[in-house]
């Protein structure tokens, strides 16, 4: 009996740290997925933590106002303005654009939003260096598994750090800075151009895996009455002529003619005149404002000059590199 | 159930807390229904193999035990011996077996009209019918005597902690302890939580995001090349190693809470010199089983050289069929039995060349050379463990080395994109790769400093404060740096 007393006496002693713990981590609460307490201001947690897990902050951000209407892709989605979108289409839309994102990322959020309300619009932005098997991050499981288990959201990593730099924050008055690149605009230029481009295209798989599940997300949508569009984001032309540099051209060609059947292709990867000046761009990856809301005219609105709607034939013609606008 | 579970987590202390309240002759009936509670948890029907198992071996223990001459005996042990194998092979084997046949009868135009047996396979299958087996191949050879409690038998094959996996205990170790009054020990309690404690670092730590980066190669073979290959045979044996270690470490420390000691079933492997030595190290409780209860009656190693290297070659292809109804494991087994063979006949000629060469077994380079030697021998082999079919397995065998050279190049050349690219849709990212190679340094370093001990033991050499630090440090590790996400069934769950 003396052992057992020993023992209990010992094991509570050692819990209390990770009872310190968690309480903390409800306090502070950095996504907001207990909603209980409020003693970090919304404001605070809204500037720290969106910028270490965009997902885990818009996911847990729908699951208490979810919109019937989703924006899907990565960084380049992410750039399109909601209000914009709402604006132009008529309806409110929820951007799930992830910074560094992945169609693996995409297409898991496409499943959770479908479980929170009835779909009506998806729209996926896409390139062909998110088509592709080593491009594959996953940061979503992990908010699903918070979402299922409050214990797991306490002991995230993400949460943790978001916690943490949210108690700096509120001792130190401001939050910390984000660091930018030590890089002239014309070195992080030739930095994504060059390196980030090889990340991507040197070794690229077709994505099988990708081709199973925006399949089913296709037939998913069709049975559910859900308008279901893609579309490829405009790069500028010094990354599009990577492509074939690469070796990728089938690659492409692929790509293209997978995406025809599955819904509608906004194609604005294609030489042009906005895609061929330099000054659109922030770097060849990321359009600026002006072409963002070209983008969003186009997709949603009347405009047509600067894209391709893909149809079968015209997604063969199109990737071997063929640059008239098509209606 | 599984042990990485919240479930598990709510489980084990409900049943101790339970188990220590109960008078001591009523546990059995509480540690057995928990057992089966854990076992339907899985499937619930399947707990009727589980009770016919232990009905059948029962009687004729029981049977047995009132049989004077082992050659009256022997039609019981025939009895209980075609009730478990005839178990498994219907509920494991038939479906290799006939398509194997059919595959066979296709080659020569002939019509084959048996259709396969649609049944998921049971959880642990393997393990307990191994485990009702030594009961009565010991009570057939006069080493046990039977048990006469029904319920504390159904314990000894359902035990919760190593039902599904093992280690698969002897009845002479095993059943002594269920019958035995067992008090509050704080001693128990603690080393039992701890080696959990580890069991739960090397399984979510280690094994699950090394599953990760191994699953993304070996479910799309033809789409990596050779450092790919080479990367995930190096991260396969941390995740097995890991897993099943991690597994028994958590099993044995659940049944050491109740004062059950479990045996040790592993003890360093991949420090061994030679496989011979490895599988003395590894899954030690069906190594030897195999050893009891196959290898010498065949006749072990007491007969002529050629009966012996038959004895070894046929143990380990069994030993293989034994891992999984597939070719592949068919393959797997019969390659470590060639290389064993290749051993036993080399042995003289290895002890000269390392004596000309001056070199003697305690000397590192030996050492070294054994373990380099002991990983590729295991990494061949575990590539038919682990493809999905032996087309698979041959392409991975025949591109082992492709594009390995060009890698190597752009490596020595400080190309700072290689690193990054050769990990590019592995599933894991900078952070979980980071967290990962830490976790292996430190399950080395750990290893290393308590070779041919149990890690509990080294601890508990230590004052409080640098033991409960070193409990925070591995909590951290598992609780910050687990897998949860990504968690897998434990591999040894399938045989």
């Amino acid at each position: 009996m003396a052992d057992a007393k020993t023992f209990l006496r010992r094991l509570a002693l050692f819990s209390v740290p990770a009872v310190v713990c968690l309480v903390v981590m409800i306090m502070i609460d950095p996504f907001n997925f207990f909603g209980v307490s409020h003693v970090v201001p919304d404001g605070l947690k809204s500037e720290v933590s969106q910028k270490i897990n965009y997902a885990m902050w818009k996911m847990l951000a729908y699951r208490q106002d979810p919109v019937p209407n989703l924006l899907l892709g990565d960084s380049r989605v992410a750039d399109l303005d909601e209000q914009y979108v709402e604006e132009i289409s008529g309806v409110p839309w929820t951007n799930f654009g992830y910074g560094g994102g992945s169609l693996r990322e995409a297409i898991q959020t496409f499943w959770f939003a479908s479980e929170q309300v009835e779909l009506e619009r998806v729209c996926f932005g896409v390139n062909l260096h998110t088509y592709n098997a080593n491009n594959n991050k996953d940061r979503v499981s992990e908010v699903e598994a918070a979402l299922r288990n409050p214990l797991l959201y306490c002991v995230n990593a993400n949460v943790v750090t978001a916690a943490g730099k949210l108690i700096t924050a509120m001792i130190m008055g401001e939050p910390e800075p984000i660091g930018r690149p030590p890089m002239t605009r014309e070195e992080f230029w030739e930095f994504q151009l060059e390196q980030v481009t090889r990340v991507y295209f040197e070794g690229y798989r077709y994505p099988t895996e990708y081709h199973r599940d925006l399949t089913e997300v296709a037939e998913y949508c069709l049975g559910h009455g859900i308008e279901l569009s893609f579309v490829i984001m405009p790069n500028h032309v010094e990354l599009q002529a990577k492509v074939g540099e690469h070796g990728l051209e089938e690659a492409a060609v692929q790509f293209r003619q997978d995406f025809i059947h599955w819904g509608p292709v906004y194609d604005f990867a294609f030489p042009n005149t906005m895609t061929g000046d330099q000054a659109n761009y922030r770097d060849p990856y990321h359009f600026d404002e002006d072409f963002m809301q070209l983008i969003v005219r186009t997709v949603w609105g009347t405009e047509r000059d600067f894209v391709r709607i893909l149809e079968p034939e015209v997604a063969a013609a199109a990737a071997a590199g063929e640059d008239h606008a098509v209606q | 159930m599984l042990f990485n579970s919240l479930q598990y987590c709510l489980f084990l202390p409900a049943v101790i807390g339970l188990y220590y309240l109960l008078p001591p002759r009523r546990r059995w009936a509480l540690l057995l229904a928990a057992s089966y509670y854990f076992y339907m948890s899985w499937k619930l029907e399947y707990i009727v193999l589980i009770m016919a198992s232990t009905a059948v071996d029962y009687l004729c223990g029981l049977k047995m035990g009132s049989l004077s001459e082992k050659r009256q005996r022997k039609p019981y042990l025939i009895i209980s011996l075609m009730a478990n194998l005839g178990l498994l092979f219907a509920f494991k084997y038939f479906n290799f077996a006939n398509e194997s046949l059919r595959a066979l009868f296709d080659q020569f135009n002939i019509f084959y009209g048996i259709s396969a047996f649609h049944v998921l396979l049971p959880v642990g299958i393997s393990f307990y019918t191994f485990q009702t087996l030594s009961y009565s191949i010991e009570v057939y050879r006069g080493n046990q005597k039977p048990e006469r409690h029904l319920g504390i038998f159904a314990l000894y094959v359902s035990f919760f902690p190593q039902l599904v996996a093992g280690p698969i205990e002897r009845s002479t170790s095993l059943l002594p302890q269920l019958e035995k009054e067992h008090r509050f020990s704080y001693a128990s309690m603690t080393s039992g939580l701890r080696l959990i404690l580890w069991g739960m670092f090397k399984k979510v730590v280690i094994a699950d995001w090394c599953g990760v980066l191994v699953s993304a190669v070996f479910n799309d073979v033809h789409g990596h090349d050779g450092i790919r290959y080479l990367l995930a045979l190096f991260f396969f044996a941390y995740q097995v190693y890991c897993d099943f270690s991690g597994y028994t470490d958590i099993a044995r420390g659940s049944a050491r809470l109740f004062g059950v000691e479990l045996m040790v079933n592993f003890r360093l492997p991949f420090y061994s010199k030679t496989m011979g030595e490895f599988w003395k190290r590894w899954h030690i409780s069906l190594t030897s089983w195999f050893k009891d209860y196959l290898y010498i009656p065949l006749g072990g190693s007491r007969v002529p050289m050629g009966r012996w290297l038959f004895n070894v070659f046929v143990t380990f292809l069994i030993s293989g069929l034994w891992h999984g109804a597939s070719w592949n494991f068919v393959i797997w087994g019969a390659f470590h039995g060639a290389v064993l063979v290749v051993e036993i006949l080399t042995m003289g000629w290895r002890e000269r060349f390392w004596s000309a060469i001056r070199i003697k077994p305690s000397n590192l380079v030996f050492k070294l050379w054994g373990m380099l030697y002991v990983q590729i021998i295991w990494g061949i082999a575990h590539v038919f463990f682990r493809t999905r079919d032996l087309g698979d397995a041959v392409y991975m065998l025949r591109h082992m080395f492709d594009g390995v050279p060009q890698w190597l190049a752009r490596v020595l050349s400080g190309d700072s994109l290689v690193l990054r690219q050769t990990f590019r849709g592995l599933g894991l990212s900078e952070r979980e790769l980071i967290t990962l190679l830490i976790a292996i340094v430190f399950l080395e370093m750990v290893q290393y400093m308590n070779r041919g001990d149990d890690v509990t033991a080294a601890l508990d050499r230590q004052p409080r404060v640098l033991r409960w630090a070193a409990y925070y440090v591995i909590l951290a590790f598992i609780v910050f740096g687990g897998a949860f996400n990504q968690a897998q069934q434990f591999i040894y769950f399938q045989f």
